[in-house]
């Protein structure tokens, strides 16, 4: 019941937390950050078991004549994407508060910022593969609902409808993928399906599977080729870049190639689409950057050349690399998010984004100058920080 | 890399800033603390590894691999390797890039920098569109008379097809009921009724008439083929449904044009009554042959397991409440819809009957507005005995709900829309989204038992004065049902009142 | 008596296709109703015809199936609310475009196509 409480909670807040907002501006800030607090309370006395080994796994039946029951289960990958998600989705409600200006709804904005919440806590939390999909889909959903918050706006109804449509159909073959492997394990359960790695690899049915998965994995993700929507997607209020398409959805990828990592991984074809996608995302994503003008696209393409990092060093294949891209999805979490943050503070305080234009704002905001440089000195990789550990290995 | 350089420098240092909307300087404080915490985050992680992230990373990797972890080490200095030697040179590549990365923006703008993908997306995007509306096109040529003309006569040949190379005899083997001369003249007046529906279809008034009569007849059949719970429901619903035409008639024609197609009507009528021929051939087969069904587990299981003696009553909120707490999301979305339709819905209503008579002023007689008052309270006294026997007696939330929603109904027409809402609310909104919560809470309450989504259970209580009296949870999802059925058909028929409520006003002004 | 059930359902069925396939709006909804009536009654004998054994658990030997019977009951008020989607669908047809024909055009006004 406590996982089902913990993902339920954010669903229930959507709509707790449009009804306050009738009450004043902030009420809505701080009825999401108590929705928030309250799915992290329902969450925190589990925190333990993975420490000791544990995967907890609940299930509720639904309909059980047909199979269908709501399952979730909380190991230590569960446990890592749902710490990140709830502890940024937290410093994010703090953020946006201040982030968005008198004339936007903050009701809306909150309601649909737990919407997303909720769904992502389910993709992560999930056993049952359906089940997984359904929230995958909720999240693409409300992906496109935040990036067309600000609806007046042209480039954001343009980038919402380009996300929606690419995840979209990375959601369709997802769902293909799923029922391939339903078929081949027989089982829906992710346990069944990660301890069957063996009987997948060795079924004709392998390579569809695998491509088909991928193509979900890379459309969420932004790989290349799918990887265009996710610029676009900056038209989004920047707690939302720093939220969604730096923390956490654009994670949910990552997340599903970690999680079926060993359903799948070890073939050459794996080796070859993962890391290819990988790497071609990863040097792509760098080159744009460097010519990009517009703050929030650099670090957009930042964002891309980073999941390619992490896609590549899953497509490895080997442990240690697995090791080094699940280090590095925490660490990109942390840095780009406050990057994101601080880019916001930028566009807030000056007005612009452009890089051509801002120049020289050390003299005006120093502490904010100094908080961005140390965020973007552990994305190159300096020492000290925790972005050079993770490349280190 | 060089781009974090290029972030840093040029937007904290490089010369002075160029004509900015505002004058920046630093943000509110709680702003900048979500971006301090993960700073911090960052830096203890760099520099200690071990002490801070290291658990998780362990825990959450070895979630990943679902395998015992490699042997990695996580610090700060490995000493002099490989790998520190690539990541300086990284550092120094990136910072060497940035320094020269005028030339090569330049260079960009001219060439890469053009392509854009989104371009290709749009193309494609597109692209599909019209390739989607050239198919709707062709299939699709605007006319829903076409359309349901091709689809009756397309059902019409998949029906028959299978009867072509079918070699068993029309009629089988089980003995009918004898035929009784009340029958008889009840399945005649039902064939006339609709006949002459048909018939009369251009006096739309008249066919209303007839067509009540058919759904009387076909309730008559209910309670003479042993089914009391169809055949209230049935009576009911044809109340409902007469008075919801008979608010429509006013805004339409009250007469129509003849055919202009002679053509037409022959081609329709041959299709009527082959499909007609069809369903009562179809019918005479199915009754005369034995069957198997699988009845015997619900009229053994329905006092032991759903605590009713009325077998459909269980089987609607028991056995199969899935279905039915789909069926009532149905009505109520059948009902919001309506409801969003008639908003702001303008139409110009006669006022005056097709002859050319002028309505009667005396709108609400007073015999009538007498009456129903009286026999309100009797109709809803008979709703909620209905409601409360439901389980074990023929009645339920549905014809509960239908026939407390006629006795509201006929206080409105009694008195006329204005008088009723002094008295009572005209949005029943809430009562739907109260009726669909208790019936999906009655669902869940089930999880929290243990038992799968909408288990029921029931017991026997003691109440003073009535004595034992039965309560089963499957009573309360009962009154789930009841509250939607009221509540949207109150919806439909009150807002398609007001509309009419609204006309007869102005005409009276 | 089933063949005056046969031939019952058989007459609802023509009268309502018939009238279904009119081009205005109300006689559709006539034809609609009519058409439901043909089903619920075709759904019902699907349970064959039984007298005087009502499927209400009492010292009876013998009850009628009360399947079809919750089927058609739940048909019944779906079919109410599907009448009462139409008919407002007509209505608001004739607000916007003026006519009841159901394609918004009189046949006589439509462009060949």
């Amino acid at each position: 019941m406590t996982l089902f409480l913990a993902v339920l909670i954010p669903f229930v807040g959507a709509a707790l937390v449009a009804l306050v907002s009738r009450l004043g501006r902030s009420h809505s800030a701080w009825a999401a950050g108590a929705v928030t607090l309250a799915s992290l309370a329902v969450l925190l006395p589990l925190f333990a078991l993975p420490f000791g080994g544990d995967t907890l796994v609940q299930q509720h039946d639904w309909i059980p004549a047909l199979g269908l029951n709501l399952a979730f289960r909380f190991d230590g990958l569960a446990l890592l994407f749902a710490g990140l998600i709830l502890g940024i989705g937290l410093l994010i409600v703090l953020y946006a508060r201040y982030y968005l200006s008198e004339r936007d709804s903050m009701g809306r904005f909150y309601s649909y910022l737990m919407l997303f919440m909720g769904s992502m806590l389910g993709i992560v939390l999930s056993e049952n593969l359906i089940q997984l999909l359904i929230f995958w889909e909720l999240t693409s959903l409300s992906s496109f609902l935040l990036i067309s918050y600000w609806q007046h706006r042209k480039e954001a109804r343009q980038g919402a409808r380009m996300a929606l449509a690419i995840t979209g159909l990375g959601g369709f073959a997802l769902l293909g993928g799923f029922l391939l492997l339903g078929h081949i394990v027989g089982s829906y359960e992710l346990s069944v399906v990660l301890a069957s790695g063996d009987l997948i690899r060795a079924h004709p049915l392998y390579v569809p599977t695998l491509v088909l998965v991928l193509l979900g994995v890379f459309t969420k993700s932004a790989q290349f080729p799918f990887h265009f929507w996710l610029p676009h997607a900056m038209a989004a209020p920047t707690p939302v870049s720093a939220y969604l398409h730096s923390a956490t959805m654009v994670k949910a990828g990552v997340f599903l190639l970690a999680r079926l990592y060993p359903a799948l991984s070890g073939t050459p074809e794996w080796f070859w689409l993962v890391s290819g996608a990988g790497l071609t995302t990863l040097l792509l994503g760098a080159f744009v950057a460097l010519f990009k003008h517009d703050l929030k696209g650099l670090l957009a393409y930042s964002t891309l050349s980073h999941l390619g990092l992490i896609t590549l060093l899953f497509g490895l294949s080997t442990p240690l690399a697995a090791v080094a891209g699940v280090f590095h999805i925490i660490n990109h979490a942390t840095f780009k998010a406050s990057l994101f943050m601080a880019a916001g503070i930028i566009d807030h305080e000056a007005g612009t984004r452009d890089m051509r234009r801002l120049h020289g704002l050390w003299k005006f905001m120093p502490y904010t100058a100094t908080l961005a440089m140390v965020a973007a000195a552990a994305m190159a990789g300096v020492p000290l920080m925790n972005g050079f550990l993770s490349k280190e290995m | 890399m060089a781009y974090s350089v290029r972030f840093i420098h040029d937007v904290f240092f490089n010369g002075e800033p160029v004509d900015l909307p505002k004058t920046p300087h630093e943000p509110p404080r709680w702003m900048k603390v979500p971006v301090e915490i993960l700073v911090v985050l960052c830096l203890v992680v760099g520099i200690a590894p071990a002490l801070t992230v290291a658990p998780l990373l362990a825990v959450a990797a070895a979630a990943t691999l679902q395998a015992p972890l490699p042997a990695y080490h996580l610090a700060l200095w490995h000493g002099f390797n490989p790998a520190l030697a690539m990541s300086l040179a990284a550092i120094a590549g990136g910072i060497l890039i940035y320094a020269m990365h005028r030339p090569l923006l330049a260079l960009h703008e001219h060439s890469l920098g053009r392509l854009d993908a989104r371009r290709g997306f749009n193309a494609l995007l597109e692209a599909l569109f019209a390739i989607s509306g050239w198919i709707t096109r062709r299939i699709d040529t605007g006319s829903l008379q076409r359309q349901v003309f091709l689809f009756l006569a397309a059902a019409l040949v998949l029906g028959f097809t299978p009867w072509l190379d079918s070699t068993s005899a029309l009629t089988g083997s089980r003995t009918g009921l004898p035929l009784d001369a009340v029958s008889l003249l009840a399945g005649a007046t039902l064939i006339v009724a609709s006949l002459a529906t048909v018939w009369l279809h251009r006096q739309r008034l008249t066919a209303l008439i007839t067509l009540g009569v058919v759904g009387l007849v076909v309730s008559l059949a209910f309670v003479k083929f042993s089914a009391p719970d169809l055949a209230l429901t049935q009576l009911s619903v044809e109340v409902v449904t007469i008075v919801l035409l008979l608010l429509a008639l006013y805004f339409l024609p009250q007469h129509a044009a003849p055919e202009h197609d002679p053509g037409r009507v022959w081609r329709d009528g041959v299709i009527a009554l082959v499909a007609g021929s069809g369903a009562a051939l179809l019918s005479w087969a199915v009754m005369t042959r034995p069957y198997d069904t699988i009845a015997g587990y619900f009229l053994a299981n329905s006092v032991p397991g759903g605590g009713g003696k009325n077998v459909v009553n269980v089987i609607l909120v028991d056995f199969r409440g899935y279905d039915t707490l789909g069926e009532i999301t149905v009505l109520a979305l059948a009902g919001l819809g309506i409801y969003a339709l008639l908003e702001n819905l303008r139409l110009d209503a006669p006022d005056r009957d097709a002859a050319g008579r002028v309505w009667d002023r005396d709108a609400h007689p007073v015999i009538m507005a007498s009456l129903s008052r009286l026999l309100l309270p009797l109709a809803l006294l008979v709703a909620v005995f209905i409601l409360l026997r439901g389980h074990n007696q023929p009645g339920g939330g549905f014809i509960a709900g239908l026939v407390t929603a006629v006795a509201l109904i006929v206080q409105y027409l009694a008195h006329g829309g204005a008088w009723m809402r002094e008295r009572l609310s005209s949005t029943t909104q809430p009562l739907i989204a109260a009726g669909l919560a208790l019936a999906t809470l009655t669902g869940l309450a089930s999880w929290a038992y243990g038992y799968p989504f909408l288990t029921s259970t029931f017991g026997h209580l003691n109440w003073p004065l009535v004595g034992e009296f039965e309560l089963a949870s499957a009573m309360a999802f009962d009154l789930g049902v009841f509250l939607v059925v009221v509540g949207a058909t109150l919806l439909i028929l009150v807002n398609l009142g007001a509309l009419h409520d609204s006309r007869t006003r102005k005409a009276a002004r | 008596m089933e063949a005056l059930l046969a031939l019952v359902i058989g007459v609802l069925t023509a009268s309502g296709v018939f009238l279904a396939l009119r081009g205005q709006t109300f006689p559709v909804v006539l034809g609609l109703t009519l058409l439901s009536y043909a089903v619920n009654l075709f759904l019902f004998v699907m349970g064959r015809l039984a007298i005087g054994v009502p499927p209400v658990i009492s010292s009876a030997a013998a009850y009628t199936d009360p399947l079809p019977q919750a089927l058609v009951l739940t048909a019944i008020v779906i079919s109410f609310g599907m009448t009462a989607f139409v008919i407002v669908l007509a209505l608001k047809a004739r607000a916007e475009l003026g006519n009841d024909h159901v394609d918004g055009v009189h046949a006589d006004e439509a462009d060949p196509r």
